[in-house]
């Protein structure tokens, strides 16, 4: 019965340990400076000396701090800290799933059940490049603070202590991320009900969270500069905020964003009606006050974004930037669970399990599209300039070209791909359709697809070589590719100069992982103006 | 009646935290509207603060947590409001260091028991201001006595802070500056600072080291100067808006046109160019310093620095080559033997050797022309080997009250300056926008170029002379058109021509009228430059 119950609560584990899978496709470089500005994150630091130095970005000096210090542990590398993320995602869910077996008598197989529901909302892979940037740990704190303060705050011994406790983390929570700030508001129901419960004084600890956070919040936040809104008409406003409210709820209905506008419309509106309905009574209301913290929380996740985005975040999805939101559905089930009995909990519980399995394939897509991007900066960085795609900027992802230098010397990110000149100069790359191919083209360009993978490498870059027996290949174009939904991605190339009628002509796509060259589709001589498969050639 | 009394207190304590939250130092009427229709954060604070303290329990507490907290808000926001418009940079807390500084600047002039009863109303001051704030505080959160009050009082608090951030957003500005987060981190600045020193003084060092090697001359001989006296003469905020600024310039222009005519006729030629100092409006000591050091003074604490270091400054190289160095402060009223020993000045003259009797004025108690004949004739007349003399004015210094009486013939004796000022203005400190104050400046600036100039020209030996402005006045960008450039005129006077040739690699036209074309070369290069071209 023992083992019986051990593999349960293994296997319960299962959905959130998928936290590790995700996190080892981790970037091998940083996440681009460029794009964590333009989120409005704080951009990381790479010795002690500068750990304070916030110029144009929110302080949240313990993101960046945690983040520093784990890149201290011998041997991590850029890569390999981003376990700190999956490790976040644990606490969350496990945190979650403990304050759900406070509150509510689960019995019997509901515990793992509700660990399990908990790892599939809190390690979903929707969340993308959550995952594989060790930057983003910041997004994983305030939740999991707020789940601790919860925690503390439903216990019974030295309540103060607890309260006090809570308070030292709403000023720590700023500090870790601008959604910290909202911890200062989702924990107030939580809180007096805490100080009702003790008999304490509701007001001097509701007004004690509110000073506290406000001025942790301005101080977290001066350096990060102006906020400003764009102006649209209100129907739309309107709809754009009740779609990402009920993004919260993952999508019920991947091909409308009608399920995404009555959820989100149900979400605003939960507290006019579950306020005064169902059973008040003061136990019932002390029980539900965890979880308007949590549906609070996650309600504010989407106003803050929302204000901060305006329209769409600027790199990445609403998904990547709104990690926590899967609180509101959370807040919500727990509410009425509070005022309408537990049933609630089994039934609403297991509608949420099923739309976060369901999920979950969607998210693997868009952790693959995630990894495109960390792909593609890998390529740029492996590549020498004169292979860089031809028309696309460099993106350096670091704040300065010395940090470059200083990681590649310790070692925490890949030296520059040296020998692929030299591979490239004899244009011996094995053919494998595995990864793309080449399909058609004439003097001028050349096209064909290629296939992206999650667990494999993908081609990142395209190099065109050509030439005439007997004479080196010169490179006559190179190219990326745009990854959209779908595996197989188009690309074009097209040729810096006109081919001459029977130029041998190679496609070459580089593998950033494998750090190598493969051919895509069969050589080709131009003949007749088009590219001809040389085994074609009359 | 109770409750329309405390209606009446509680919108009076109101109006009242709100002025004094919102309303800049100094109080100007016209800014006062403006003002008033702003919020203060630093004020929502106090308030949350003492309500807090109500809600705890313990209201006074609370009230006057809050009002020490306004105290140091208002204090915090007019030591901003005195650095800028003094020193025209940033306020940082080491900037304490000046409140000795600027009280001489204030009181000098008055009896030591009145400065000393000023100190005492002060602290009183702040006693009563302090009170009178936690009551007032006490009064508007007196609503908060119930717990529905304290949390509808709260939720007010954070509506009107949600109220200013969406404010912001939409780019309204109704929210004041929030001084309490900045002194917070200036603060906080200033602790990492302390505890980490070398974060700070490394940089400083570095520059240090390379203004050294900068000024380390490769001979050291300054032979092309052929014994000739070198006289560093620095006028005491004379900027370039004195030949931009349309009321300041024709009065220069003229006072010069006139001055030039008695240089020829005492045989100096001419050359004027700029330069640009690394502070304006104030900060003259670190102008001083940048001049004889070659490295560029933007802050005290490389002023401190330097001073410690083993520095060889420009007076020192001249001591080196077997000039005579005297320095002439008639600012100073008490001797500085550590400064004297690291710039190397052999003798200093300051309140004490000047012995002045006449009538005091309000900044530096004598006038320049006073100054500048005891320097001519105690130690340039006199001098047995050649002499380099670095005078500082002080006539022209802020806030230019005191005109003394200028004396064409310089025949002084300890009787000349008893006579009283020939002009007193009325616009004292902090009056740097009062159009009276343009006026005050213009008149003190020509008496300190003309007795400058008469210097100059009484002059009995073959000298080079350096007349330069130390940094643009602290009025530079309160008159318009607003200047807001570091440039400092530089003249060059010497009746041995072929003296003066050197100096013109270094952009420095003929003549004594500067006008806008040339661009000013950073003041810290000058005394390596000196070094560089008249050493053979």
């Amino acid at each position: 019965m023992r083992v019986a119950r051990l593999l349960v609560w293994i296997a319960a584990l299962l959905p959130v340990s998928a936290a590790g899978l995700w996190a080892s496709f981790a970037g091998r470089w940083p996440e681009p400076c460029q794009e964590r500005l333009a989120l409005g994150e704080v951009t990381p630091r790479w010795t002690w000396t500068e750990w304070s130095d916030f110029v144009g970005e929110p302080t949240h000096f313990v993101t960046r701090v945690l983040h520093l210090g784990a890149l201290q542990v011998p041997g991590a590398t850029i890569a390999s800290v981003t376990w700190i993320n999956a490790l976040l995602a644990v606490a969350i869910a496990v945190a979650l799933a403990g304050l759900l077996r406070r509150c509510f008598p689960l019995q019997g197989c509901a515990a793992p059940a509700a660990l399990a529901i908990t790892g599939l909302l809190a390690a979903s892979p929707a969340y993308g490049a959550d995952w594989l940037h060790a930057e983003r740990l910041g997004l994983f704190l305030p939740p999991l603070l707020l789940l601790w303060v919860l925690a503390w705050l439903h216990g019974d011994h030295r309540s103060t202590l607890r309260a006090l406790g809570a308070l030292c983390l709403v000023a720590l929570a700023p500090f870790c991320h601008t959604h910290g700030v909202l911890l200062t508001f989702a924990l107030l129901p939580a809180l007096a009900a805490h100080a009702r419960r003790r008999g304490a004084r509701i007001p001097a600890w509701i007004g004690a969270c509110l000073v506290v956070g406000n001025v942790a919040a301005v101080f977290s936040l001066r350096s990060a500069g102006q906020l400003t809104a764009e102006h649209s008409a209100f129907g739309a406003t309107v709809l754009a905020w009740l779609e990402r409210t009920g993004r919260a709820w993952m999508d019920l209905m991947p091909s409308s964003t009608y399920d995404e506008w009555l959820l989100g419309g149900l979400s605003w509106l939960l507290p006019a009606f579950v306020w005064w309905t169902g059973d008040r009574s003061v136990e019932a209301r002390s029980r539900a006050a965890p979880w308007w913290s949590c549906f609070c929380f996650g309600l504010l996740i989407v106003v803050c974004d929302g204000l901060r985005y305006d329209v769409e975040p600027p790199a990445g999805t609403w998904r990547e930037a709104m990690y926590g939101a899967f609180l509101l559905p959370v807040g919500a089930i727990g509410v009425l669970a509070a005022r309408f009995g537990n049933a609630v909990v089994l039934f609403a519980g297991g509608a949420l399990a099923v739309l976060a399995v369901q999920e979950w394939p969607r998210g693997v897509e868009d952790l693959r599209r995630a990894r495109m991007r960390v792909l593609e900066v890998e390529a740029r960085m492996a590549l020498p300039t004169a292979l860089q795609p031809d028309a696309a900027p460099v993106a350096v992802p670091l704040r300065i070209a010395a940090d470059v230098e200083r990681l590649r010397h310790r070692g925490q990110v890949p030296p520059p791909d040296d020998a692929i000149s030299a591979a490239i100069a004899v244009a011996t790359a094995g053919e494998s359709s595995r990864f793309g191919t080449a399909t058609a083209g004439d003097v001028h360009h050349v096209e064909g697809t290629v296939r992206s993978s999650l667990r494999y490498d993908t081609v990142q870059a395209l190099i065109v070589v050509a030439g005439v027996a007997g004479q080196d290949p010169r490179i006559v174009g190179t190219g990326d590719v745009e990854f959209a939904r779908g595996r197989n991605a188009a690309w074009k190339v097209s040729f810096r100069e006109r081919l001459l009628e029977g130029d041998r002509v190679r496609v070459l796509g580089y593998l950033p992982r494998l750090r190598q060259l493969t051919a895509l589709g069969p050589p080709f001589v131009v003949h007749g103006g088009a590219l001809l498969p040389e085994a074609e050639r009359p | 009646m109770k409750r329309v009394l405390a209606i009446v207190g509680f919108v009076l304590a109101l109006a009242l935290l709100h002025f004094v939250a919102v309303v800049p130092l100094p109080y100007h009427v016209s800014l006062l509207g403006k003002a008033l229709a702003q919020v203060s954060p630093d004020l929502l604070l106090c308030v949350g603060i003492a309500l807090l303290g109500v809600s705890a329990g313990r209201p006074w507490l609370g009230a006057h947590l809050a009002s020490v907290l306004l105290v140091l808000v208002i204090t915090y926001r007019a030591s901003e409001a005195v650095i800028d418009a003094v020193f025209q940079r940033p306020f940082e807390l080491g900037d304490v260091q000046q409140i000795p500084g600027l009280l001489h600047l204030w009181w000098n002039g008055y009896a030591e028991a009145t400065q000393a009863m000023f100190v005492a109303s002060i602290a009183l001051g702040y006693i009563v201001v302090e009170l009178v704030f936690a009551v007032a505080l006490r009064c508007v959160t007196r609503v908060a006595g119930r717990p529905a009050g304290a949390c509808a009082a709260f939720a007010v608090l954070q509506l009107a802070v949600i109220g200013l951030v969406a404010a912001s957003v939409v780019q309204l500005r109704v929210a004041r500056p929030f001084v309490f987060a900045d002194g917070a981190a200036e603060t906080l600045r200033t602790v990492r600072v302390w505890l980490d020193p070398d974060s700070r003084d490394e940089p400083i060092r570095e520059r240090i080291l390379a203004g050294a090697e900068r000024l380390a001359p490769d001979t050291g001989e300054l032979l092309r100067l052929e014994r000739a006296d070198v006289h560093v003469l620095v006028i005491e905020s004379y900027g370039r808006v004195a030949w931009r600024n349309p009321e300041v310039a024709p009065v220069v222009r003229t006072a010069w046109q006139q001055l030039a005519g008695d240089l020829e006729r005492a045989g100096f030629r001419a050359l004027v160019g700029t330069c640009a100092p690394s502070v304006r409006g104030g900060g003259s000591r670190l102008a001083h310093m940048e001049l004889f050091t070659g490295v560029r003074v933007p802050d005290e604490r490389t002023r401190e620095l330097l001073l410690a270091s083993r520095f060889m400054p420009l007076p020192a190289h001249f001591a080196a080559a077997g000039y005579h160095t005297v320095e002439a402060m008639p600012a100073m009223d008490i001797h500085w033997p550590e400064g004297d020993a690291f710039f190397g000045f052999a003798e200093s003259l300051t309140q004490i050797e000047f012995a002045y009797r006449g009538t005091t004025y309000a900044f530096g108690q004598m006038p320049d022309q006073y100054a500048l004949n005891v320097l001519l004739e105690r130690c340039v007349s006199k001098a047995t080997k050649p002499v380099f003399t670095a005078f500082v004015s002080t006539t022209s210094h802020y806030p230019w009250q005191m005109i003394p009486p200028f004396v064409d013939d310089w025949r002084i004796d300890d009787a000349t300056f008893t006579r009283p000022p020939l002009r007193v203005h009325p616009v004292g400190q902090l009056g740097l926008e009062d159009p009276l104050i343009v006026r005050q400046y213009i008149e003190s600036l020509d008496y300190a170029l003309r007795a400058a100039v008469g210097f100059v020209c009484r002059l009995p030996r073959p000298s080079l002379v350096i007349l330069l402005g130390d940094h643009q006045p602290p009025n530079a960008r309160a008159m318009p058109p607003l200047d807001y450039s570091f440039d400092v005129p530089l003249h060059v006077f010497s009746n041995r021509p072929e003296l003066l040739d050197p100096l013109r690699t270094l952009g420095l036209a003929d003549g004594v009228e500067l006008s806008e074309e040339p661009v000013a070369f950073h003041m810290a290069e000058l005394a390596p430059a000196l070094l560089r071209l008249y050493t053979k």
